[in-house]
């Protein structure tokens, strides 16, 4: 459903994107792991093009597209097909909660109102914060913020969520609101595309893990290979970083 | 002191307000798109648009607005006289009020451009991002996200451009229109009541300062978001 080919992305001299390639079937959750710099956040904002990647193709819905020659018009397109949860939520600091939500379906996709406003409570009911659906994002928590977020996200029906580390800048007894409604998410078969450090998520979760280094893709398959059987010695070194209790089979 | 001159003059002077805000208002209006696009330009770094903003605001900064006046009131004209020699058009029979438009503009614009682009600044870009994100076009991320919440930190400093600007137009006695200022000075000299003119149009510009700063309080009261 969605299909990326060689992506390429330099910032100056230094090459971000190197090569990376993806296939993201229908109900796919794909986590991409790596360490800070590895191009993740890079690559995911490629996607819908809040990055101009320097080379690649992208077939979204079976339409392709140059990403290196979008015009307004196919950028409009693609970003109308996917959504986007940012790390820092990037919440309209002008909008109340429901109106955050209201914006992408009545200013972008130009539903009528009160189609609109039943789609954004069932959003807010999805992610548990109907009760505050007048509340402005400066009076929400971090958390609740980043719920709203991912209901703005999901009300579009989009084609495929992107998200883009959405638990780091949580308070740690935060993280788990988020990442249950998540899980959620993914249980209900919604496609999602992750970057996150959240290794348990990746582990439970996804059925596809992706580990990125230095701008390319160094290993991927499915999270109990990644996660037990890993074939790379880079992937082993970050998940024993990260995950010092990881049992790794030994190679044999 | 003399309470019936000092009325009287109030009075007459008080026909110099439709002048002053007058100017001020067509400034502010002519300046606003102009110094729109130098701050849209100077944050997309749109070649050229930041070196002719910087350049053009290291002059306009620079030049004492007694200094444009004398430029475009004495010597302007001539200038233009001799372009248009062969026309019929009579360069001097212009009202010089419009010259005061474009003096005030020129450096409105300047001082409006900065207001404008630190406005936007204040606002996460982060929140641009979402807009665009969500599918929204660039216009409609910028009119009904960007802009709403720029104008809240923008309000303050407004307030000192509009209200330099009014007091800034006083200058235009120089080229004989007639704005509060001048129709003091002119009373003020025909009787050598020097005091009491000054003191009269002291009250107003504070009168429609103090206006001004209420009007100001309240937008930024409304604007407010909780």
């Amino acid at each position: 459903m969605l299909e990326v080919n060689n992506i390429e992305k330099s910032f100056g001299d230094k090459k971000v994107l190197d090569g990376v390639s993806l296939t993201v079937n229908q109900g796919d959750v794909v986590v991409i792991l790596g360490p800070s710099g590895s191009g993740k956040t890079t690559f995911l904002r490629s996607l819908n093009h809040l990055e101009k990647a320097d080379k690649g193709e992208m077939i979204l819905d079976g339409v392709s597209y140059d990403l290196a020659k979008l015009n307004r018009k196919d950028i409009l397109t693609i970003r109308q097909k996917t959504a986007f949860v940012f790390q820092n939520y990037n919440l309209f600091a002008n909008k109340t909660a429901i109106e955050n939500i209201l914006e992408g379906l009545v200013i972008a996709r130009k539903l009528p109102k009160a189609e609109a406003v039943a789609i954004a409570e069932a959003a807010l009911e999805k992610v548990g914060l109907l009760d505050k659906r007048d509340y402005y994002p400066s009076q929400l928590s971090g958390g609740q913020q980043q719920r709203i977020g991912i209901a703005r996200a999901i009300a579009v029906k989009p084609d495929v969520i992107l998200f883009d580390e959405p638990t780091s800048a949580l308070d740690p007894e935060l993280i788990g609101d988020v990442l249950s409604v998540m899980k959620e998410l993914a249980e209900e078969g919604i496609t999602m595309v992750v970057v996150t450090h959240e290794m348990s998520f990746a582990r439970d979760v996804a059925n596809h893990v992706i580990f990125m280094a230095d701008g390319h893709i160094i290993e991927e398959g499915h999270p109990d290979q990644i996660f037990t059987r890993p074939k790379e010695e880079r992937t082993k070194q970050f998940l024993t970083r990260i995950i010092p209790d990881l049992h790794i089979d030994p190679i044999i | 002191m003399n309470f019936q001159y000092i009325l009287e003059t109030f009075i007459k002077a008080l026909s110099g307000i439709p002048v002053t805000l007058g100017i001020t208002v067509v400034s502010i209006i002519l300046s606003f798109i102009p110094a729109l696009f130098l701050a849209l330009g100077r944050l997309y770094k749109v070649k050229g648009v930041t070196k002719f903003a910087i350049v053009y605001l290291a002059f306009i900064r620079s030049t004492p607005p007694i200094l444009l006046i004398l430029f475009f009131y004495s010597l302007f004209p001539s200038l233009l006289n001799n372009l248009l020699k062969s026309t019929s058009i009579n360069v001097f029979d212009l009202n010089p009020i419009i010259y005061a438009f474009v003096i005030f503009s020129l450096m409105t614009t300047g001082t409006l451009s900065e207001i404008i682009r630190s406005a936007i600044l204040t606002v996460d870009k982060g929140q641009l991002e979402a807009a665009q994100a969500i599918g929204l076009t660039n216009t409609q991320a910028y009119l009904r996200i960007v802009f709403p919440q720029a104008i809240k930190s923008a309000l303050p400093n407004l307030c000192n451009l509009v209200i330099n600007l009014v007091k800034g137009t006083s200058l235009v006695f120089v080229m004989t229109v007639k704005d509060i200022t001048a129709i003091a000075k002119i009373e003020a000299a025909y009787g050598y009541h020097y005091f009491e003119s000054y003191f009269v149009i002291f009250v107003i510009y504070i009168l429609i300062c103090g206006l001004i700063q209420l009007v100001f309080h309240f937008l930024e009261k409304k604007v407010a978001i909780i």
